[in-house]
């Protein structure tokens, strides 16, 4: 380290991964920055960020109650049949006493998903209009946190196993809910790469400056 | 792809580049606000709100910690049966591994291989991945810095993939339940491996990536 206290430069931006100083640079959407010193990707802008990821977390928080609660496939066997949801499938799980894995697949499968949206809906309505009414700041704070710990996606993953393990075994009615919760996948999944988080910030800074 | 134009007087991969702490500023974790940093009192982020610091409280101590819970649980989530399968009143319990076997058997070779990896491997890779970066830290070993950073990165981003089975257990006993004929039952292997998993993604949170690169 160089005992001599440099000048920051005006502009600076900081690589989260190794702490290098970086001149802060215009970018296009399309184009994704990385740090020169260690590799990690630093920043990717999108496009028209704030209306996409309203449009999509909306359309993704319209599929969340059918793709969480109606059955996704009906199997039947011995001239019997037995459906399941999501989140009933998950509740099954807590009554047969697996508490801890239950909580944990609740968690991460329905609440952390469901807070996330509704976090993506309320900051984009926040900043679309204007006007700081959620306190959106910390609204996104809560966003940044859920992020590693939402994972619908790995539960998709998760029904494409089990329709390969079981289809041969019984005939497979796939139900509304399966539709649904591709679907919600996918707006989610939208959702979160059309959020462009340092766009976010810095519109948020903006806000609180005008507030001021 | 356009890199972020580096200070042109460091030279890429030297020892002393201009770093932010040596600049006397620290990085805001959740909004990656540049903030000026004094050693006294308490910094919070005046932008969201979080609290700044330098570097990630007890990082090290804190991964060493998770890291090794995740280790010990890993053999009672391999070695318990993850799932029970009754068949006409006769219980079959089968490891992750028996399943995985399983599905080589049938022939199912893609997805045999995405659930060996999303439950053996990358756990694994994991635990030895995040060890080596820890070991490195602690012994100040410089090289390779780059590369770690990497493959942290990368062990990020396949954390969240082993709780896979946990989910295809979850629905294989909601959906085949046609006891006394046929079920299936989660074994207590699943309680483990979710907790292999959770403290794993605990691990790779607390672990500061800067301090690779700290000397």
């Amino acid at each position: 380290m160089s005992s001599v206290k440099r000048r920051p430069l005006i502009q600076a931006i900081v690589c989260d991964s190794c702490d290098v100083m970086l001149e802060d640079i215009d970018v296009k959407p399309g184009h994704t920055v990385f740090c020169p010193r260690c590799g990690s990707k630093l920043y990717v802008p999108r496009a028209d960020s704030c209306n996409r990821t309203l449009a999509f977390s909306i359309t993704a928080l319209i599929l969340f109650y059918p793709a969480m609660v109606m059955p996704i496939m009906t199997l039947y066997t011995f001239g019997m049949e037995q459906s399941a949801s999501v989140v009933g499938s998950i509740f099954k799980l807590f009554d047969k006493g697996y508490v801890f894995v239950s909580v944990i697949a609740l968690l991460t499968v329905f609440v952390f998903p469901l807070f996330r949206l509704l976090l993506l809906l309320c900051v984009s309505l926040g900043l679309k209009c204007r006007k700081d009414f959620f306190r959106i700041s910390f609204l996104m704070r809560c966003y940044h946190y859920l992020d590693e710990w939402s994972m619908p996606e790995v539960y998709m993953l998760g029904i494409l196993v089990t329709i390969i393990k079981i289809y041969h075994l019984a005939y497979i009615r796939y139900d509304t809910g399966l539709f649904c919760f591709v679907g919600l996948i996918l707006a989610i999944t939208c959702a979160s790469t059309t959020m462009d988080e340092r766009f976010y910030w810095n519109a948020i800074e903006k806000l609180q400056m005008g507030n001021r | 792809m356009t890199g972020a134009e580096h200070n042109s007087t460091v030279a890429r991969g030297e020892i002393d580049p201009d770093t932010a702490i040596s600049a006397g500023l620290a990085l805001c974790h959740v909004c990656k606000k540049v903030l000026p940093f004094e050693e006294q009192g308490e910094l919070f982020c005046p932008r969201c709100g979080a609290r700044v610091h330098l570097r990630k409280t007890d990082s090290m101590a804190r991964t060493w910690a998770f890291l090794i819970t995740a280790a010990i649980l890993l053999f009672p989530a391999n070695l318990l049966p993850i799932m029970r399968v009754n068949h006409f009143g006769v219980y079959e319990s089968s490891t992750i591994l028996d399943g995985i076997i399983y599905f080589f058997q049938n022939g199912s070779y893609g997805i045999g291989l995405i659930i060996l990896v999303a439950s053996i491997l990358v756990p694994a890779f994991k635990i030895v991945g995040i060890g080596m970066v820890l070991l490195s830290v602690h012994f100040r070993w410089q090289s390779w810095s780059r590369h770690k950073t990497l493959m942290f990165r990368g062990i990020e981003f396949v954390g969240r993939w082993s709780m896979l089975d946990i989910f295809v257990v979850a629905l294989l006993q909601a959906i085949v339940d046609f006891a006394p004929l046929t079920s299936v039952e989660v074994g207590p292997g699943a309680r483990y491996f979710t907790g292999v998993v959770l403290f794993t993604l605990f691990a790779t949170v607390s672990f500061d990536l800067r301090l690779i690169w700290d000397t």
